[in-house]
């Protein structure tokens, strides 16, 4: 019977916290109305913008989301020197889900609790953008993801994607291959990553059908297979003339070093978080190409800009995952000045306004397809020393 | 054929090696360390530290990975598990508080590591030894799979003979039948215990600074995955048994490797695991074990 009589008095403080909870994110939703109403309630930009970055600090997304708060940083730093909103201010709510799904819904779910968040700068991580979308979503708080680049991420108005999906830029490198005279490619990929899933089983095959190219083997591991020497093996079996290896962390070293190892010496080919990992490996991957979005040696007056500001701030040049993040906080900044309003409605009406026009960002000319961004990208390739751009 | 056996061969030794000191040390004094991945990997990382600052030949690199695996583990028997064997009621509470405190140590070093790198892969780029590959027309085979291959077979067959015929490792083997009975015959539990920890360590050590050099990175979880694999095999092999841990080894190295050039690589883990599970319902006591258990 006290046992009974504990689990009550436990249990209604809990019941009574959780629909306290429940309200509040209730409250966010039914107060939205119609976005056009909300917004003409506005009475313009206050004094203070809280904005929740939800970026990994630690765990597996780390080195992504890292450079990515760096950016973030840098951005609103530039934002209130350059005095682009007044004297309005923007404070981060900095929060780190260490990697984890549900880390990451608690703090989103947290974040749209709180009225005085305006809007989210979201996670990087595909599975836990996925899983934080239709939180946001519910609870009408503009969310604007960067890297996180599988399908599911956009869950409608309220979210954005900054970052281009690397399917939109891919061409560029079959594109590449094709000028090599490549004919025949086989992909080795990890199948826990859903956007290398896509990548491998939709759209290299695609894209290399278009440009006439063959597809040899196709090897699969899982982010636990650390020796690549087998499916490497299998994979050369096909005699391919080009690798596009699709892996993710140390898996690049082993594949790289299993293929220089087995005497292949034709295009090896990746995607953009290849850069985190190559100057790790050093010579022996030299020649790999990939397309991406951006690098720091990119000559226009922006990109330039940007990266000697990083330098100044972190005094290191600054990666994709800077420039994206960098880029998207410009875009919540030029959405807020656009609606001149810091309601969760107005900038959300701002960011489809600015997404429908395009700006011209860090990374180049953006343009959006609904709320989607896309970049023009560019062609890179890894000298064994550095990145070097090779193709616009 | 024979190349995917000597890729498995490599695998296997890389198990083994990091496989044999954990299963020396659950066999004999009963402490299943969960923190011997992170001791694997923060051993791989100091020496990338180190190569930063100065450039080491393979065989200081070697020793140098030997002796922070070695001071790691004695450090957490010292400091956290004996403490828990003194303080314990009884052995099952004090196992399952050992067991949890592994965990809790091994988040240590993966922390710092992961601050140090932001979680990403960091190699022995800047080494000065050099991966040279001899092409033997039916077989390539590279300097560090020689090494690995090797060096683990040696090490391996001393660790066996070491237990089976040396003073200690019979001292060792009746500690892990009855510590107490053990203690009444004269037999030095705590400076066992240390040895024991201090090579289980060092292997540890050892194995993940070849492995940095086998795959060329490892990152600060990667420890934790061969957790899972040694776990497996010492389980396949049979508690208590040195060579039944490295047959468990070689068992899931070969079913690894054929599974990844016979099949989809997505299956790897469900198939090897499921192996498992058949072994453990034909024969519970793995390989080598027996059913009466006999410690080590």
């Amino acid at each position: 019977m006290s046992a009974v009589r504990r689990s009550i008095r436990m249990g209604v403080p809990v019941l009574v916290l959780a629909t306290s909870a429940l309200s509040l994110v209730a409250c966010g939703s039914s107060s939205s109305g119609g976005g056009a109403s909300a917004a003409t309630e506005c009475n313009g930009i206050g004094d203070d913008i809280k904005v929740a970055v939800i970026k990994d600090q630690t765990g597996i997304g780390a080195f992504v989301g890292t450079p990515s708060l760096e950016g973030v940083r840098l951005a609103v730093k530039t934002i209130e020197e350059q005095k682009f909103l007044g004297d309005t201010t923007i404070t981060l709510d900095v929060k780190d889900p260490a990697s984890d799904s549900q880390t990451g819904a608690s703090q989103v779910t947290a974040s749209a609790a709180d009225r005085d968040t305006k809007a989210i700068l979201g996670p990087i991580l595909s599975d836990m953008a996925t899983a934080t979308a239709p939180i946001a979503e519910r609870a009408k708080i503009p969310i604007i993801f960067t890297q996180a680049g599988s399908e599911g991420v956009l869950a409608g108005e309220y979210t954005f994607r900054a970052s281009p999906p690397i399917e939109s830029y891919y061409d560029k490198t079959v594109s590449y291959l094709d000028e090599q005279n490549v004919t025949k490619i086989s992909t080795i990929y990890s199948a826990d990553n859903p956007t290398l899933t896509e990548l491998a089983t939709a759209t290299v095959p695609e894209l290399a059908s278009q440009h006439g190219i063959e597809i040899g083997g196709t090897g699969t591991v899982q982010a636990s297979t650390q020796d690549m020497s087998a499916p490497v093996s299998k994979l050369l079996e096909s005699n391919p003339d080009a690798v596009a290896l699709l892996v993710t962390g140390p898996q690049f070293s082993s594949a790289i070093q299993q293929l220089r190892q087995s005497g292949f010496t034709g295009k090896i080919v990746s995607y953009p978080a290849a850069g985190n990992v190559l100057p790790t490996i050093g010579q022996d991957a030299a020649g790999i190409v990939w397309s991406t979005n951006f690098d720091h040696t990119l000559d226009t007056p922006e990109a330039q800009e940007f990266s000697d500001a990083f330098m100044t701030e972190y005094g290191k040049e600054p990666t994709n995952s800077a420039a994206e993040s960098y880029d998207s906080t410009w875009f919540l900044a030029r959405a807020i000045k656009a609606a001149d309003c810091d309601t969760r409605e107005g900038i959300q009406q701002g960011l489809t306004t600015v997404a429908a026009e395009g700006f011209e960002g860090v990374e180049g000319p953006i343009s959006f397809e609904g709320n989607d961004a896309r970049f023009p990208g560019i062609l890179v390739e890894w000298t064994g020393s550095e990145i070097q751009i090779i193709g616009n | 054929m024979i190349q995917n056996l000597v890729n498995a061969a490599t695998l296997g030794s890389i198990y083994t090696l990091f496989a044999l000191g954990m299963s020396l040390v659950w066999g004999t004094i009963g402490i299943l360390n969960f923190a011997h991945g992170s001791v694997f990997m923060f051993a791989a990382f100091c020496n990338f530290l180190i190569l930063r600052e100065l450039q080491l030949p393979i065989a200081v690199m070697l020793v140098v990975g030997v002796a922070v695996g070695a001071a790691l583990s004695v450090a957490a028997y010292q400091f956290a598990f004996r403490p828990i064997l003194r303080r314990s009621k009884d052995k099952s509470t004090a196992e399952m508080q050992m067991l949890i405190c592994g965990i809790g140590l091994a988040s240590i070093p993966v922390a710092v590591t992961q601050l140090e790198t932001l979680s990403n892969p960091f190699g022995y780029g800047a080494s000065s030894f050099q991966i040279h590959t001899y092409d033997l027309g039916w077989l390539q085979i590279s300097n560090i799979q020689v090494i690995v291959i090797v060096g683990g077979a040696a090490l391996a067959g001393a660790m066996v003979w070491w237990i089976k015929k040396s003073r200690d490792g019979l001292a060792l083997r009746s500690i892990g039948v009855n510590s107490e009975t053990a203690s009444l015959m004269g037999i030095n539990e705590p400076r066992l215990a240390l040895t024991a920890m201090a090579i289980a360590g060092g292997l540890a050590g050892l194995a993940g600074t070849l492995l940095t050099f086998s795959f060329g990175a490892i990152t600060a979880e990667s420890g934790d995955v061969l957790l899972l694999k040694a776990f497996a095999a010492i389980i396949l092999g049979g508690v208590g048994s040195l060579f039944g841990t490295m047959a468990g080894a070689f068992f899931l190295a070969i079913a690894e490797t054929v599974i990844l050039t016979q099949t989809s690589g997505s299956w790897v883990d469900a198939v090897s695991f499921g192996l498992l599970f058949v072994v453990l319902l034909l024969r519970p006591q793995g390989f080598f074990g027996v059913r009466e258990v006999r410690r080590a």
